[in-house]
């Protein structure tokens, strides 16, 4: 079994009469990529920003590395939350130089290089801070984050203000990075890179969570197949009795259904052709996290 | 310690503000000195008033240097106001808690600063009484009246941390700025309202004087009393007590804001 690098028992958090995140638990193990997926003000950042030490739970607990909410356990981490905070003042090298200085690195000169090569600014490293663009802030952010190779990194909309060139450029960076064996939290609202890049899950909705688990259960728990057969009034008429069985769409060209979770297409064909359906066609449609995360928060 | 002196030499060494405020205290400070000794040259029935005292002689120059330079802390207190609110304004100290910096260590930072200031305050004051009074002083008596510098030193660590505890408070640099220099009158008419003896235990009071007014001696000698004729006035052991407790409620203060305040 996996180590534990995070558990986080009945986190919650209430601003006056707002609750923002209700009582959310969940376990992070290592070596995995977790997403964190939500809508706008769905908690995900107030989740991370507790988790980080700089909200105060008003409810709950959560333990880094099996040590509590130590402070020391932050140094193990690397991470981008929301917007990149820096000195304006101070350039690339000298902002890293400060976290390099919080992080207890010795002799970082080339390790700041190093991540700076990594991230394209070393060219403009020697620039301040406040002349940077959106995207620039962002990769010296993600700089910072990889900065002391932490444990795991937690990166809260690293791809916000990037192109698509720089989106595409972050997602290999993280697939690079989660290769290596590192845990990554990613909050995202880019569903697409989420699958590609996450093995796991937790969904938030209005502060609560509606999903934890892996990414390939969630994908597999709801498939949608598209069926032919040369009677169709009467396998219309077949699947309007089959409890297990919701018809999508009905078009002439197009009929599309979805299964309980516990009913397989196998199956599917086998209780048509009981009652004297053959299917011409029966083809399976994996459906994207982005229809799962839209019909969950339909829900 | 070694890791938070490095931290806020990292932070603050190209913190241009700061520069400036201390360059015009450099200038200010001694600018003034020689203004005042003009000024009473061309004076010399206000001088008599004032004081009968030259300014520039040893030992007097330790009070009147320290009590000039004690005004001009105000420029100090600005930047300590202003580092601390860029600070929060600019979402970096809650970088550096997320970085993996305790609360505590935050302060402690700030601290270093304040007491890294208030030495070079001390250390400029120190070194521009020294120059002037070897200059221009008729006598050689600087040893009298030296540890007017120490308590000035303890007064600019006063000013800088109850400048600090308004920083945590308002959070935005340019309210806090003015919060802080109205601060300084809103304290005296109060203090002034309530009781002369009350208003001796006044935070600012009670830094003011550590660096004794040298003008109106004869006047001030003759004691503030009340009615009673029971003289008031605190003794320099007293002062120095309140002004560490105060220097200790401030920083308190500020580590129990700062560690409930969500970032």
């Amino acid at each position: 079994m996996s180590e534990i690098v995070l558990q986080v028992d009945n986190l919650s958090k209430k601003y006056k009469k707002v609750d923002a995140v209700k009582g959310v638990s969940f376990d992070i193990k290592k070596g995995n990529v977790y997403g964190l997926l939500g809508p706008n003000g769905s908690g995900k950042t107030t989740t991370l920003a507790m988790l980080m030490g700089i909200l105060h739970p008003t409810q709950g607990s959560f333990s880094w590395f099996g040590n509590g909410q130590e402070d020391r356990n932050r140094l193990r981490i690397g991470c981008l939350l929301e917007t990149p905070n820096f000195y304006p003042y101070l350039n690339a090298y000298d902002n890293l130089r400060v976290t390099a200085t919080i992080k207890n690195m010795q002799n970082p000169k080339a390790r700041i290089e190093e991540v700076l090569e990594y991230v394209d600014l070393k060219e403009r490293g020697k620039r301040t801070f406040r002349t940077y663009s959106l995207g620039m802030k962002q990769r010296l952010a993600v700089a910072a984050a990889l900065l002391s190779d932490p444990e795991v990194l937690v990166l809260d909309e690293p791809t916000n203000g990037l192109d698509p060139e720089g989106i595409a450029e972050m997602r290999e960076l993280i697939l690079k990075i989660g290769s290596e064996g590192k845990t990554i939290i990613l909050a995202s609202h880019i569903l697409d890179e989420v699958q590609k890049i996450c093995s796991h899950v937790v969904m938030l909705k209005q502060g609560e969570m509606v999903y934890n688990g892996s990414m390939s259960d969630l994908l597999l728990q709801r498939k949608s197949y598209r069926l032919m057969a040369d009677d169709r009034e009467k396998l219309l008429s077949v699947l309007g009795s089959l409890q297990q069985v919701k018809i999508l769409t009905n078009e002439p060209d197009s009929l599309m259904v979805e299964l309980d979770e516990n009913l397989t297409g196998a199956d599917l064909n086998r209780l048509v052709a009981e009652k004297g359906i053959y299917l011409s066609e029966l083809h399976a449609y994996q459906k994207s996290l982005e229809t799962i995360f839209l019909e969950r928060m339909k829900l | 310690m070694r890791q938070i002196i490095a931290l806020e030499y990292a932070k603050l060494r190209k913190f241009h503000t700061l520069k400036i405020l201390f360059a015009v205290y450099m200038v200010v400070v001694p600018c003034w000195m020689y203004f005042m000794n003009f000024f009473f040259q061309m004076n010399p029935g206000l001088k008599a008033i004032f004081t009968q005292e030259n300014p520039f002689d040893f030992p007097h120059i330790w009070s009147f240097i320290t009590y000039s330079a004690s005004f001009f802390n105000i420029l100090l207190a600005v930047s300590v106001v202003t580092i601390t609110t860029n600070d929060i304004q600019f979402k970096t100290m809650r970088q550096n808690i997320i970085e993996g910096l305790t609360k505590r260590q935050v302060i402690f930072g700030k601290f270093i600063f304040v007491i890294f200031l208030s030495a070079a305050a001390t250390l400029y004051t120190f070194l521009c009484g020294l120059v002037i009074g070897l200059i221009e002083s008729a006598n050689s008596d600087f040893y009298q009246n030296i540890h007017l510098n120490v308590l000035y030193f303890i007064q600019t660590i006063g000013y800088f941390s109850f400048a600090f505890l308004f920083a945590i408070l308002v959070k935005r640099p340019a309210i806090a700025i003015v919060t802080f220099i109205i601060y300084f009158p809103v304290e005296t008419i109060v203090g002034n309202i309530i009781s002369q003896k009350m208003y001796q235990f006044f935070p600012l009071k009670v830094y003011a004087d550590l660096t004794p007014i040298p003008f109106f001696k004869a006047v001030i000698n003759s004691g503030p009393k009340n009615a009673n004729n029971d003289v008031f006035l605190l003794s320099l052991s007293e002062q120095l007590s309140l002004a560490g407790v105060y220097i200790v409620v401030c920083f308190t203060i500020t580590y129990f804001i700062l560690k409930r305040r969500d970032l």
